[in-house]
């Protein structure tokens, strides 16, 4: 029998339709990692980007049979799962807390170091955001923006996925997405020159 | 076509989301226009921060524990597609079945099968072969190794 590993996930789903845990499993092998990274940009929490990962696998398998490979592709159907879980799970009142934690990190940073401590040279791809602490900046930059102009950003740069492919994870349309990587970039930028 | 538009285009360029006639007349106007050049090359900075930031990993068995959470959900279901609805009739339909004079035919023929397949705790129902009132319907909840 051929490896799980060799297999496309098409031939995984239909195994796993058919009653293979095994086939299913090697599906969970394959998109864990990239369910955890997607839930865990939306949700900013790693436990509950755990959480995401279990409920959006549980509900994939529940679901098999809803699953087209005419619609999309399973990453793109598992992904779309994924950031309905998440939303849910952040919720309003969560949002709430982590924006007062952020200004008040941010609050207490800046009285730490009056004079701009986050100079950032952008004419230097190399050189920007080298350090952990830039890193962390942008992260911080990240997190204040709407979810969904986070989300497109970052399946578009992390995940490397088409407009089209965003699209669809996030029940819209190209031309959408496009607007809001623009100006999830346009903001991330003014957030990290102030 | 003026700085603004182009400026909007940087984005879909950076992505290779832009059209080719759109890309070569960005690309035109980037080469002589320096303000649309220095914001490509921030878009273009950022970009490359991003896709270089460390993404965060899961913990190590998180795939692990969601196979083994699946695998139960799949044990249940296999379990209840062992047993058609009616099998799984609740207590309280038997109970009110019993009391309704049905108790003898519908209890045995739903024993006989629930003690054939049911793999865990069995319900087993002593019904009284003459008296059907509910007072007389003692129940006595075993499972499979002392019952019947
Ligand atoms: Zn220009």
């Amino acid at each position: 029998m051929r490896p799980w590993t060799d297999r496309t996930d098409e031939e995984l789903v239909s195994l796993a339709r058919e009653g293979s845990g095994a086939a299913f499993g090697e599906l969970v092998d394959r998109y864990a990692p990239v369910v955890y990274r997607v839930a865990r940009v939306i949700t900013g929490v790693p436990e509950d980007a755990e959480e995401v990962v279990q409920e959006t696998f549980l509900r994939a398998f529940k679901h098999l049979e809803q699953f087209s490979i005419e619609k999309a592709s399973f990453r793109t159907w598992l992904l779309a799962i994924a950031r309905n879980q998440s939303i849910n799970v952040f919720s309003a009142l969560k949002r709430k807390a982590a924006r007062f934690l952020y200004e008040f990190e941010a609050e207490s940073s800046r009285r730490k170091q009056p004079d701009n401590p986050h100079a950032v040279d952008f004419r230097d791809a190399e050189s920007l955001l080298s350090t952990k602490q830039e890193y962390a900046r942008l992260q911080k930059v990240l997190a204040e923006l709407p979810e969904r102009q986070r989300t497109a950003l970052i399946l578009k740069t992390q995940e490397e996925l088409s407009y089209e492919e965003i699209a669809r994870i996030m029940n819209s349309s190209s031309s959408a997405v496009e607007s809001l990587i623009f100006r999830a970039r346009r903001r991330v930028i003014e957030l990290l020159e102030r | 076509m003026n700085c603004r538009t182009f400026q909007r285009q940087i984005s879909s360029f950076v992505d290779a989301e832009l059209g080719p006639a759109a890309t070569e007349a960005l690309r035109e106007h980037l080469a002589q226009c320096r303000e649309c050049r220095s914001r490509y090359e921030r878009v273009a900075a950022l970009d490359a921060a991003l896709k270089a930031m460390p993404t965060e990993r899961p913990q190590p068995d998180l795939a692990g524990q969601v196979k083994v959470r699946i695998a139960r959900v799949a044990t249940r279901r296999d379990e209840q597609r062992a047993f058609p609805d009616w099998i799984r009739v609740p207590l309280a339909a038997m109970i009110i079945l019993l009391a309704l004079g049905l108790g003898n035919l519908a209890g045995r023929s739903m024993l006989g099968t629930v003690s054939a397949e049911q793999p865990e705790a069995l319900l087993e129902i002593v019904a009284p072969a003459t008296d059907y009132s509910l007072a007389e319907v003692v129940m006595n909840v075993s499972s499979e190794e002392n019952g019947q």
